[in-house]
């Protein structure tokens, strides 16, 4: 299986142009995306995206853009002991296509136009 | 209020008084709206020949004054054409902002006469783009795109507006103006400035053999002139500068040695090479600037960074030997670091250092300074232009062989007097960026130096200067080729040139005239003076051909991908 990882991003949507947004960033670094969950998480339009993405040498920069990309509040890295935790396996039988399943993070660390947490 | 008129009247009100662009179906309630703006004298219209030189007008309005642009199209081919003009300004971290006009909400998605989908177009090639579905959000999305493209590092917003959305009628007590108001999802950088990462980037400083500045257009932005000399001066640094860095510091400051990059000076990209320490100001560090970072590992310099980007400090930290970096403004940084340097002290004397660099030039300066006396060399060319403009006059310029020769031998004396396409390398910037810059600074004198090739392609809108009575001089470098393909194909394609020839058919000054404008042809360096000086007593727009035999290379130079150590400095065989 290949090497991947799980990003979080939050942010305010307007348009769908919002998710395009997401998903450009990784793909103009070269970076392949194997899933992408998403959500309106209040009335005042934050979503939250789960992406998992490809190992590449250019995922920070990735990271880094997408966190100054106007609307995105912030994009979280999760960080894992074992890169053979990213996918929960109990969440085999649920439903796929909204249900997204991760292990409880060791940490999570916060990219948040340029200042970092965590 | 028609909406159209609330956007005419946002607009207004956010300081925006020229508006670059052509008219067409989608936008026309929004040009109607402009015509009592216009008839008030709050707002100046400039019809553009093609929305490229809309775009390119008002990033060079942006660059010359420091403030937001907008450039406007109509639906579908319209916004489409200003696609290259903000990809320019993307590149190049400039506040222009395109009002696009759009297809009726009915009509979006289902190809439609002139509907293209801009706000997909534009995604990746702007800073935001935001399309309009309701009338009344129009203030709220203009002084969004005014704080967005201008704060942080700056750049092009695109705001698409359907053309039933221009229509609608607005209650005007229910308009709000959002004085005071927040873009969810969007702030300025944050400035980190860690006390112990200052005092480190003072002490490396100090303790340098070999300190050198570098500093980029984000020391132009800022500006931050004399906080720049004046740290040169204490810690007797000299100075290099990227090619949208030129005019952050006077060219004629003794310490400065020049455009380093690609394309530079061979003394500053030998004082390059040689530091020890370089203190980076403003400056990204493009692949244009330091085309192999083996440059920079095998030298083992350290760098110090002052950028306002915190996500620049971490990328460039991920490859390069940062040691320490402010993340500020450039004059703020400098400001810290200068009050961090004064009490670290001043320890050493780095005599042995400005005399290597200035040997270097003047070691150089034989090379360059060359004239066989068979034809107008391009240094001499740039000279004679430098000695007859004042010294604040701006210079805009196209891309190609010509812009190369300006980056290295024009002199820059203020900040925001150098202009050019720097990122994206776009042929055809420098006339229509040349009349938004006039536009911009109407009593300075603003002259494109431009290649015949990269003048062609926007040269329609020359008709737009001279009906709009925009006084620009265009200096052609004309050499009857694509100088740089060409000089590409010769050095490292084995002389196959294929492609790159103009022809000797196009009459440059009958072209002017053609349009209205003055058209010289400059056979000699006095005709060229006096050329200038006419145009410059008679302050209409005028184009003045200088020919340039088309073998005259843009040196220094690197091959493809290649090291400073490779730098091809002069043609043994050349008469230049």
């Amino acid at each position: 299986m290949s090497q991947v990882q799980i990003v979080r991003v939050t942010g305010y949507y307007t348009d769908a142009g919002f998710i395009e947004r997401i998903i450009a960033n990784f793909r103009k670094l070269l970076i392949d995306v194997d899933a992408v969950c998403g959500r309106r998480v209040n009335e005042e339009g934050l979503y939250e995206v789960y992406l998992v993405v490809r190992s590449h040498p250019n995922f920070y920069i990735a990271v880094l853009n997408l966190s100054k990309t106007p609307l995105i509040e912030k994009v979280e890295v999760f960080e894992y002991p074992r890169a053979s935790n990213h996918i929960d396996d109990r969440c085999t039988s649920s439903e796929k296509v909204f249900t997204f399943c991760i292990a409880k993070p060791l940490n999570i660390k916060e990219f948040t136009w340029g200042a970092i947490h965590g | 209020m028609k909406a159209a008129k609330l956007s005419v009247e946002t607009l207004k009100r956010v300081g925006i008084n020229v508006i670059f662009g052509i008219p067409g179906l989608a936008n026309m309630t929004f040009y109607d709206a402009l015509v009592d703006y216009v008839a008030s004298g709050d707002m100046r219209v400039v019809l553009m020949r093609h929305e490229q030189g809309a775009a390119h007008a008002a990033d060079g309005y942006a660059r010359a004054s420091g403030k937001p642009a907008v450039c406007t199209g109509t639906s579908g081919p319209g916004a489409l054409n200003l696609v290259t003009g903000l990809a320019t300004a993307y590149w190049d971290n400039s506040p222009v902002i395109a009002i696009t006009g759009q297809v009726t909400r009915s009509s979006i998605g289902k190809l439609s006469f002139q509907e293209a989908d801009i706000p997909g177009v534009v995604a990746n090639i702007t800073k935001f783009v935001i399309q309009i579905r309701k009338a009344e959000d129009l203030p709220k999305w203009i002084k969004a795109a005014v704080h967005i493209a201008t704060t942080g590092r700056p750049g092009p917003v695109v705001i698409d507006i359907p053309r039933d959305v221009f229509n609608e009628d607005v209650d005007e007590g229910k308009i709000n103006w959002l004085d005071g108001f927040r873009v969810e999802g969007y702030r300025e950088f944050p400035e980190i400035i860690d006390p112990s990462m200052v005092k480190r980037a003072a002490e490396l400083l100090v303790e340098a053999e070999r300190p050198l500045m570098l500093v980029g257009a984000g020391a132009v932005w800022s500006p931050a002139v004399e906080e720049i000399v004046f740290l040169s001066q204490i810690l007797r640094m000299p100075i290099v500068s990227t090619l949208l860095g030129k005019s952050a510091v006077p060219n004629d400051y003794p310490l400065y040695i020049g455009m380093m990059g690609y394309y530079g000076r061979a003394e500053a990209n030998k004082a390059f090479m040689d530091s020890d320490v370089v203190l980076v100001v403003g400056a990204r560090l493009s692949d244009r600037t330091i085309p192999n970072i083996k440059d920079v590992l095998d030298t083992k310099k350290k760098l110090v960074l002052i950028n306002i980007d915190p996500t620049d400090a971490y990328k460039l930290s991920s490859y390069l030997p940062v040691e320490a970096y402010i993340v500020a403004d450039v004059r703020k940084g400098l400001r810290t670091l200068i009050k961090a340097i004064m009490e670290v002290g001043l320890k050493k004397d780095r005599s042995q250092w400005l005399r290597k660099v200035i040997e270097y030039k003047e070691y150089y300066s034989q090379l360059y300074y060359r004239d066989d006396g068979k034809g107008l060399k391009p240094w001499k060319v740039l000279k004679t232009i430098r000695n007859t403009l004042p010294r604040d006059a701006i210079i805009t310029t196209g891309v190609g062989v010509h812009q190369m020769w300006a980056g290295v031998f024009w002199e820059s004396y203020e900040p925001r007097t150098f202009i050019s396409s720097g990122g994206m390398g776009t042929m055809g910037f420098g006339l229509p960026a040349a009349i938004g810059a006039k536009l911009a600074k109407p009593d300075k004198v603003v002259v494109d130096l431009d290649g015949d090739g990269s003048f062609i392609m926007t040269m329609n809108n020359l008709g737009t200067a001279v009906d709009e009575n925009i006084p620009i001089i265009v200096v052609i470098f004309d050499n009857r080729t694509l100088g740089l393909v060409r000089q590409v194909q010769n050095l490292f394609f084995n002389k196959r040139v294929i492609a790159a020839d103009l022809g000797g058919s196009t009459d440059f000054v009958k072209l002017a005239e053609g349009f209205g404008a003055l058209g010289f042809d400059a056979q000699s360096y006095e005709d060229l003076e006096i050329a200038l000086k006419k145009t410059m007593k008679e302050n209409v727009p005028s184009v003045i051909r200088v020919p340039i035999d088309r073998d005259e290379k843009a040196l220094p130079t690197l091959p493809p991908g290649g090291s400073f150590r490779e730098m091809i400095v002069y043609e043994p065989s050349s008469n230049s």
